[in-house]
């Protein structure tokens, strides 16, 4: 089920919410975990075995790394490994392995990826290496276990939540009435990112990318901030939605993105860009492999693998690889020039830098297809196309308030502005109205989605 | 953020998804959608089966949406935010000026076009009697002065163009493009919000026709016009533009002309007759045009009392309705064949068996043209 529909919002969300609070609450665990199962089920029950035999198959290997002595312990640990990365594996990854041998003939059709297979198999693997660290205890209950496992808000695209820091909330949270407040207002927002911009600037990407005349060389960088602000506005407002919908059981879920198109270096965009990923490779790639202690030319490796590991995390096409193996080359290239020297360069001249390459690294994660993806890059820095096509012109001229409106939004001005008037009883009520104007647009917006005149059919 | 009565908006927000629920459930639901012109999804009964495939969802999904509380005016203020983000031209409809509703234009080059083309190209080479044609350009290549500041271009003239040097020497090209785009009034031969032509733009084609075949067209004052208000058109409906003034059509009829209309479908076994052209129910729907030949059918025989002696064979899509009352003061017998529903047999077996008519004339309008294949199984 998206969060982005009809019937997540209006039917499943209201139903959850109204059992969830009428219910004593040694019962609200048991009743998400059924929430759970419908929520990931909706669609296609097929993959439920896939993810209640990770949840099984894990809480059991936890009990028994706690239970286990030192050599026990490992091999505990390297079943878990073995099962969670092999399931990852065998559905995400057989396929693109297949292709790139040349073998894919033997696949008689592509095999189905499980629904947040890559979300909840980096959770798992988290939880058992934290046991196997003793940095956290087994979980003792299956169902807190599997609540957690499968903690719909954030099953199926973030934020990657480790267990650590669900633990407490599993046992001992408290719903307040500002919590729950708070977290309608930020699933709201995230909703209205999801529809109102992310959607309209993915029509504009579109748009302009399938134009058969060219779009100019300024009509290719705008395509390209486009997706810029769809893939920003899709997944943040993914991880607001997650984030809210947590607040409405009273659970608190860790901050995903901190206005990444802010950043004045790459070091400092993948600060704020998808912050549970990149912790999560820090902490159990990076730093197992040595992090930056065991000289230069150690770290660059330890970079390589991780970018490499983290393009590959993100899709099975080598474009995705290519993605990664380009911040590897920027981080280390940074890295090489040193923070100091950076710092001599005005700061909006870096930020702008920043910006245009994190912009040309969409365009590499955005076409899978190398031969396109070859047309797109020339077309955004060859001349050969004139500089913006008449086409082109009518896409962009038509979404520039959008895209105002969106490159705003994705800056931290308006949060800014909230919390410096927070207090006042305007700006509190401009929030509320705010939220009620989004919800009312975004599901004018999936409504409009089912509308689909019939015109030839009866007369 | 701290709320200082986080209560009421914990109540406003839970409240308002709880009571579209319960509106979703209390309220009757439509079966029929007027706009969309389609029955709405049915209520899904579940299956075990269906729900291990999947299916069940996606009717759930349907359901849900096509009964959605409000779902119209939704759709309406979905439409009016998308006008006032500035994206008026893009999408199925363009909202020009003074609540003109444009078609898009149609896609510059067309494999379609050309295949309709060399299809009636080769029909007309085996003809003994002479092929007309009449491609109706779209609104958007004629009525320029209303299109809105920012639109894609209009391709109408070189498609047409196009498709005339596809169409031979045995095709009479009716230039219907050239006659609309050099008119005194452009806006009154289209509706606003209807992609097809007004009665006034079917008689100048039909003006252009008679000239082509040398005969004296029926001057306007034949006519008496009457005029009906409270057109909501195709574009209208498609549009969500649910505040757009309606259309205003006008029913040309000669007072002197008795002509009996008979119509045939596939599906049923009696054809339906009546006296006149005109099937005065449909003024009553929000949906007007229907009311020339009751809308689409496989097959449409016209008697007149025009004592002409001729027989014309029109093969057509729906711009040819508005076309037929003029086409009846020059023929005695019209029969009209769309090849969208005509299916029990072929042109020339249809031919073969009505060895009187006269003249063949094809009337479509450029996108039909452009995308229908239905032309293709002329034979």
């Amino acid at each position: 089920m998206s969060f982005a529909s009809l019937v997540f919002l209006y039917f499943f969300l209201p139903i959850v919410l109204v059992g969830y609070y009428v219910l004593p609450r040694r019962w609200r665990n048991p009743f998400l975990l059924a929430a759970n199962l419908v929520f990931y089920g909706w669609g296609e029950p097929w993959f439920l075995p896939v993810i209640l035999l990770t949840a099984c198959g894990n809480w059991l290997i936890g009990l028994q790394i706690e239970r286990s002595a030192a050599k026990r312990r490992r091999l505990w640990l390297a079943a878990a490994l073995l099962l969670d990365l092999g399931l990852l594996i065998a559905f995400k990854y057989t396929g693109f392995v297949l292709r790139s041998i040349g073998l894919d003939h033997l696949l008689a059709s592509p095999i189905p990826l499980p629904l947040g297979i890559s979300f909840y198999i980096f959770q798992v693997v988290s939880y058992v290496v934290d046991v196997y660290r003793r940095t956290v205890p087994a979980e003792t209950s299956p169902v807190r276990f599997a609540t957690y496992m499968t903690f719909f808000p954030q099953l199926i695209a973030g934020p990657i939540v480790r267990y650590d820091e669900l633990r407490a909330q599993l046992t001992g949270r408290m719903e307040t009435w500002n919590k729950i407040a708070s977290g309608f207002c930020l699933l709201l927002v995230g909703l209205g990112k999801k529809m109102l911009l992310a959607n309209p600037m993915g029509e504009l990407w579109e748009g302009l990318r399938a134009l058969p005349e060219g779009t100019g060389i300024v009509g290719a960088w705008i395509g390209a901030i486009a997706f810029t602000l769809q893939i920003y506005f899709d997944f943040s407002g993914y991880s607001d939605m997650a984030r809210g919908l947590g607040r409405l059981f009273g659970f608190e879920i860790p901050v995903n993105f901190r206005y990444p198109y802010a950043a004045s270096s790459i070091k400092d965009f993948w600060r704020r860009w998808h912050i549970t990923l990149s912790s999560w490779f820090r902490d159990y790639v990076y730093i197992p492999l040595g992090g930056s202690r065991r000289g230069a030319g150690r770290t660059v490796c330890n970079l390589f693998v991780v970018w490499a590991l983290t393009g590959l995390w993100h899709g099975a096409a080598w474009n995705y690889v290519l993605w990664g193996l380009y911040y590897f080359a920027l981080l280390t290239a940074e890295r090489m020039i040193g923070e100091a020297r950076l710092a001599r360069i005005p700061r909006a001249m870096r930020h702008v830098l920043t910006l245009a390459l994190v912009v040309i690294g969409w365009v590499l994660f955005a076409i899978e297809d190398f031969g396109a993806l070859g047309a797109y890059l020339r077309a955004m820095f060859s001349p050969a196309g004139g500089l913006l096509s008449d086409q082109a012109a009518v896409w962009v001229l038509s979404y520039l308030p959008l895209l105002a409106v969106g490159a705003l939004a994705s800056t931290p001005a308006a949060a800014a502005l909230v919390r410096r008037k927070g207090t006042s009883a305007a700006a509190r009520w401009s929030v509320v109205t705010g939220c009620l104007l989004i919800l009312a647009a975004s599901t004018a917006a999936l409504v409009a989605q089912s509308y689909n005149p019939f015109l030839y059919f009866r007369f | 953020m701290q709320f200082r009565n986080p209560r009421a908006v914990v109540l406003l927000f839970g409240g308002i998804l709880i009571a579209v629920q319960a509106a979703f459930w209390l309220l009757p639901r439509a079966s029929f959608s007027v706009n969309e012109k389609r029955v709405l999804a049915e209520a899904p009964r579940l299956t075990l089966s269906d729900i291990a495939d999947g299916s069940a969802f996606t009717e759930i999904d349907s359901y849900l949406s096509d009964h959605f509380p409000g779902r119209e005016a939704l759709v309406g203020a979905n439409a009016y935010l998308s006008q006032a983000e500035g994206r008026n031209a893009l999408g199925d409809i363009v909202r020009g000026r003074d609540s003109w509703l444009f078609p898009a234009p149609l896609a510059a080059d067309s494999a379609v076009l050309d295949k309709n083309m060399q299809a009636i190209a080769a029909f007309a080479d085996k003809q003994t009697v002479p092929v007309y044609l009449m491609a109706v350009p779209t609104a958007g290549a004629v009525v320029t002065e209303k299109l809105p500041a920012l639109h894609f271009a209009y391709p109408d003239a070189a498609l047409l163009e196009e498709a005339q040097q596809l169409a031979g020497n045995n095709v009479h090209w009716v230039d219907v493009m050239s006659a609309f785009a050099g008119a005194a009034q452009p806006e009154s031969l289209y509706y606003r919000t209807d992609h097809h032509w007004t009665s006034a733009g079917a008689y100048a084609a039909y003006c252009l026709l008679m000239q082509a075949q040398g005969r004296t067209p029926a001057a306007p004052d034949t006519f008496d016009v009457e005029r009906v208000a409270g057109f909501y058109g195709t574009s209208y409906a498609k549009s969500g533009l649910w505040l757009t003034e309606p259309d205003e059509i006008e029913l040309w009829t000669d007072p002197a002309l008795q002509t009996v209309t008979t119509v045939y479908d596939a599906n049923r076994a009696e054809p339906a007759r009546q006296e006149g052209m005109l099937f005065r129910a449909y003024l009553d729907e929000a949906d007007k045009y229907p009311v020339f030949l009751s809308g689409n059918h496989a097959q449409v025989h016209i008697e007149t009392s025009a004592d002409t002696g001729r027989h014309l064979l029109v093969i057509k899509d729906s711009y040819a309705h508005a076309l037929a009352p003029f086409l009846a003061e020059a023929y005695q017998t019209i029969d009209l064949i769309d090849l969208r529903y005509f299916k029990q047999e072929t042109i020339s077996d249809w031919l073969a068996a009505n060895p009187s008519v006269d003249e063949i004339l094809f009337v479509y309008g450029l996108q039909s043209m452009a995308e229908d294949k239905t032309l293709q199984w002329l034979e």
